[in-house]
């Protein structure tokens, strides 16, 4: 039982989401996860909301929105550490949806907390520690931002990245795209608030995703359902399983470094991975030019 | 003579200037040393070439200003071709920091060693004094002078919306570290313990640090009182727990200080080692900052 | 010396750093306070209940609520929980229904219930709740209870809906109907009137996630009245029983000849999406306002309009509203009062931490004005 935070009465049930009672059937969810911008060439990128200094209390923050999903990230630090002498900074990551969220593939993961999750009989709200989902992207970010950060110029502190999840898009797609599309956006958002947390960085870290599909093609940045319509279309068997995903980060002015990246999917071969990467590249690309640009009027 | 383009904004990464650079039509060579919000990175130019260049590492607007080096140190590169060496340091200001939008708004000018988030040595730091020994003063760094206040949140009400009024904003409760949530930390070892919020970086003024003068006959506590808020500078980067700072300056020493250790009211500078409660005619000892600079 | 000497000066965040309470008294001198705020003025609020769209993003979140001040945002979201009530407390519920809402006076305080809410400041830490989060939690949680806001009534479950899986022997697909007692009565005939199942009786518990960003002042007033805005956008869904798996009773379904299996013996509780059947919760009353207000002394210089130069007056002067460093550290003399919208004093915590600057009746008479005066406006 938990003594620190008020979690109702013992014997409470949480019950399970159902269906609905409606004539019709199933709740109709609104249409979601397709931002306007979507409609245009399928290789532009989608249109992104950024803003910085939103959070007094903290060092540096980047509020970033794109389609449905809502990402805030703080960085506090340097702060003190104690005990012996380290001649460099910590660095961590903790990124954590809103309880009330549903994760993307938490219906792999099987986590705890869940709504869906039949034998979770427990209040999401006291939720301690982090999730599998929620490790997977913090250690994502964590190793993307890490080379970037001038560790060697704070001694004896720690810098600490605190991510929060404010909303997602609706699972109407593939879970694992979403999870990573996910990722993409909290890696380029911890770097715009790391940046405006004035912390040294060697470059700033900016990631793309691409999906590529069985003949090859290598979508950037894609947003699920458009594709799936053309899957649909093409032909209707299992294709999504086929379907490879990459993210990759990268620090473009700094020789186009490669930071971090996570490939998923079917056949995996290395043509396809240098593929992947320069496609994620390009959309890094665009994507910093984007920043840039927000950075120098954010001072001007 | 010295350059300043101050209207160049950069972003972290972008190139600012080579290292070394030929001057157009003569033979003065440019050398540019990194300071303060960047850093020096290889770039790539071609498949086998690399050119090291000075890049920004935080966003804000290039200094490039002129500075005067000591022949020893050009020579050691040099000394063959008797060529001219100019340098130049090259620095970014960050956008903003709390002593440069006051320094703006007062339009007074602008300092050149805006520090950048962290006390590095030669910084001067306001901090208070929180124990005293006889060797020495222990302290808290509060803020940073042309920087910032250390810690952006204060720690206040962390226990409790009274709280600090009985208890420090960072002692009492449990620790609240944030050691086992955080996924992983690949960049240090795990020995280092986090601190809780508000708690501050803490220093060390050794006894012959207090002042210039006599060093050997300085008592500590004629000079400071715990809860003093004294100015003064960072020696070095000192152990693990603290800092090593120095107040052997006219204008380093205790700056506000509370009469009757803390109980009374604040009292105001006589001379360099006294100070008066005006309202109850009480002197206390301290090490007195000069208050004009 | 005739040089002009510059003296040492420091911006205003680092003087409320080092020496809060000199930078409090600088600026009450000048009659302003450190964030640039007349003594009673408040923080406006916003508060953007129907604007966001958690409740329609997230089929568990049955009421929402963002709640801006400043910088500082409050996000609410309320969960539900269900609990089976005892026999002893049914028939209670029994009698309040058919007591009026308004005669409160006749009801016990353990007629109302409250909400569980847990709130988690964004301050650059994790793990277990610091203390400042839980006595938050537990202040808002008696608040609640104690202002009579929400009784037990309102969140019984009156009318248990009933899952019914029907197998279509065609297709062979389960297709699942939920009925109510109160909407489809005609189904209920059948049911033998000892099923268990529907013998319990289930009452709603709320919960609440108070997640706050930016926290530079004490926030109590701000999740109190995002709570609140909260409950007032709560909708409280329908629930219903399956169980299909040790299915026994059949029932003769409305639209269709097969038979319905009806699940009595371990059931589950879930809850019905279905939007056109969600209702309002029930609040006693309003909900009121929260205010805060600090006291502190202060040294006024008085003009010299008069003949004789009065050269310092202490007064105790009362902040409306505290915020920022300087006044949270220095002002320990705090006043808290929740007025409703019918002028009722809700709570009032009045706490005399600082002897110099004692809150005065004089004082408390003032606050409980301007307190009043601020729920009436709103």
């Amino acid at each position: 039982m938990d003594r620190r935070r008020l979690l109702g009465p013992l014997n409470t049930v949480i019950p399970n989401i159902g269906i609905s009672s409606e004539i019709n059937g199933s709740k109709s969810t609104p249409q979601t996860g397709i931002s306007s911008s979507s409609s245009s060439n399928k290789n532009d990128i989608e249109n992104f909301f950024l803003k910085t200094g939103i959070i007094e209390n903290a060092n540096g923050s980047a509020y970033l929105e794109v389609g449905n999903n809502v990402i805030e990230v703080s960085v506090f630090g340097p702060r003190p550490i104690r005990g012996s002498f380290i001649d460099r900074a910590s660095f961590s990551v903790e990124c954590k949806f809103l309880p009330y969220i549903s994760q993307p593939g938490d219906e792999l993961f099987n986590t705890n907390n869940q709504f869906n999750n039949s034998n979770s009989n427990t209040n999401a709200n006291g939720r301690t520690g982090l999730t599998t989902i929620e490790h997977k992207i913090s250690s994502y970010v964590e190793t993307a931002l890490l080379p970037s950060i001038i560790l060697e110029k704070y001694p004896k502190s720690t810098f600490d990245v605190f991510v929060t999840i404010v909303a997602t898009e609706t699972p109407t797609y593939n879970s694992n795209e979403k999870l990573m599309r996910l990722t993409n956006w909290i890696v380029n958002c911890a770097s715009v608030a790391l940046v405006d947390a004035n912390v040294e960085v060697k470059d700033i870290v900016t990631s793309g995703i691409v999906k590529s599909n069985k003949s090859g093609d290598i979508i950037i940045d894609p947003r699920g359902q458009i594709e799936d319509e053309q899957n649909e279309q093409d032909e209707q068997d299992d294709q999504n399983e086929e379907n490879v995903l990459g993210v990759a980060s990268f620090m473009n002015l700094n020789n186009d470094q490669l930071v971090g990246i996570w490939v998923e999917g079917g056949d995996i071969d290395q043509d396809l991975v240098t593929k992947v990467i320069n496609g994620c590249n390009d959309m890094s690309k665009k994507i910093r030019a984007n920043i840039n640009s927000f950075l120098i009027d954010s001072l001007q | 003579m010295s350059k300043a383009n101050t209207d160049t904004v950069v972003v972290p990464g972008q190139y600012i200037t080579p290292t070394y650079k030929l001057q157009e039509d003569s033979n003065i060579i440019e050398k540019y040393i990194s300071g303060r919000g960047t850093t020096i990175s290889q770039i790539k130019a071609s498949e086998t070439s690399t050119i090291t260049v000075i890049a920004a590492s935080i966003l804000g607007k290039v200094y490039i200003n002129e500075i005067e080096v000591t022949s020893g140190e050009v020579e050691d590169k040099n000394n063959e071709q008797k060529q001219q060496i100019k340098t130049f340091l090259v620095v970014v200001i960050p956008k903003s920091s709390t002593y440069l939008n006051f320094q703006k708004e007062h339009q007074q000018a602008l300092s050149n060693s805006i520090s950048i988030n962290l006390p590095k040595e030669n910084d001067i730091v306001l901090v208070k004094v929180t124990k005293i020994t006889l060797k020495q003063v222990f302290c808290e760094i509060l803020t940073v002078e042309n920087g910032d206040n250390v810690l952006k949140d204060s720690g206040l009400g962390v226990n409790g919306e009274l709280s600090h009024a009985s208890v420090s904003p960072s002692g009492g409760s449990a620790s609240l570290s944030n050691y086992q949530t955080v996924a992983s930390s690949q960049s240090t070892m795990s020995a280092a313990q986090f601190q809780d919020i508000g708690e501050n970086f803490r220093g060390v003024i050794r006894s012959q640090d207090i002042r210039s003068t006599e060093r050997d006959r300085v008592k500590v506590i004629e000079s400071y009182k715990p809860g003093d808020i004294v100015r003064a500078m960072i020696l070095s980067l000192g152990d693990g727990s603290n800092y090593y700072l120095t107040t052997a300056r006219n204008d380093f020493g205790v700056i506000f200080a509370k009469s009757v250790n803390g109980s009374g009211n604040l009292m105001y500078p006589l001379d360099w080692q006294n100070m008066i409660d005006v309202n109850n005619g009480i002197i206390e000892k301290r090490k007195c900052a000069n208050p004009f600079a | 010396m005739t040089t002009e000497l510059k003296q040492v000066s420091f911006p205003p965040e680092v003087l409320a750093r080092i020496v809060p309470e000199v930078s409090l008294q600088r600026h009450l001198s000048i009659g302003l306070r450190p964030n640039l705020r007349n003594f009673l003025e408040f923080k406006p609020i916003e508060i953007a209940s129907h604007a966001n769209n958690i409740t329609t993003t997230n089929d568990n979140v049955f009421g929402s609520s963002i709640v801006k001040s400043g910088n500082s945002t409050i996000v609410t979201t309320v969960t539900l929980g269900v609990v089976e009530n005892t026999n002893s407390s049914t028939s209670t519920f029994n009698n309040n229904n058919n007591n009026n809402n308004n005669n409160n006076n006749n009801l016990t305080n353990d007629q109302f219930t409250s909400i569980y809410p847990v709130i988690d400041i964004q301050r650059g830490r994790s793990g277990a709740p610091s203390d400042e989060e839980m006595i938050l939690s537990q202040n808002l949680y008696e608040t609640i209870l104690h202002s009579r806001l929400i009784s037990k009534a309102a969140l019984k479950i009156n009318h248990c809906g009933l899952a019914i899986k029907e197998t279509d022997i065609n297709s062979d697909k389960d297709n699942i109907q939920i009925f109510y007692p109160d909407i489809h009565p005609q189904v209920f005939v059948n049911l033998p009137s000892s099923s268990s199942t529907l013998k319990k009786s289930y009452s709603f518990v709320i919960f609440c996630h108070v997640k706050v960003f930016s926290k530079i002042s004490t926030i109590f007033d701000l999740c109190y009245s995002s709570i609140i805005d909260a409950l007032h956008d709560l909708k409280l869904p329908r629930v219903y029983i399956t169980d299909f798996s040790s299915t026994k009773i059949s029932v003769k379904s409305r639209n269709s000849n097969t038979r319905g299996l009806v699940g009595v013996s371990k059931s589950s509780l879930n809850i019905d999406l279905n939007n056109e059947l969600y209702y309002p919760l029930e609040l006693s009353s309003e909900g009121g306002i929260s205010c805060n207000f600090g006291a502190i002394k202060t040294v006024k210089n008085k003009q010299e309009d008069e003949d004789i130069t009065m050269e310092n007056e202490e007064v105790v002067e009362l902040l409306a509203d505290l915020e920022g460093e300087a006044e949270e550290s220095t002002i320990l003399s705090r006043i808290s009062i929740i007025v409703d919208g019918n002028e009722k004093i809700k709570r009032l915590s009045l706490i005399n931490g600082d002897i110099n600057s004692e809150i005065s009746l004089d004082i408390l008479q003032r606050a409980i004005d301007v307190a009043k005066l601020r729920s009436r406006n709103d």
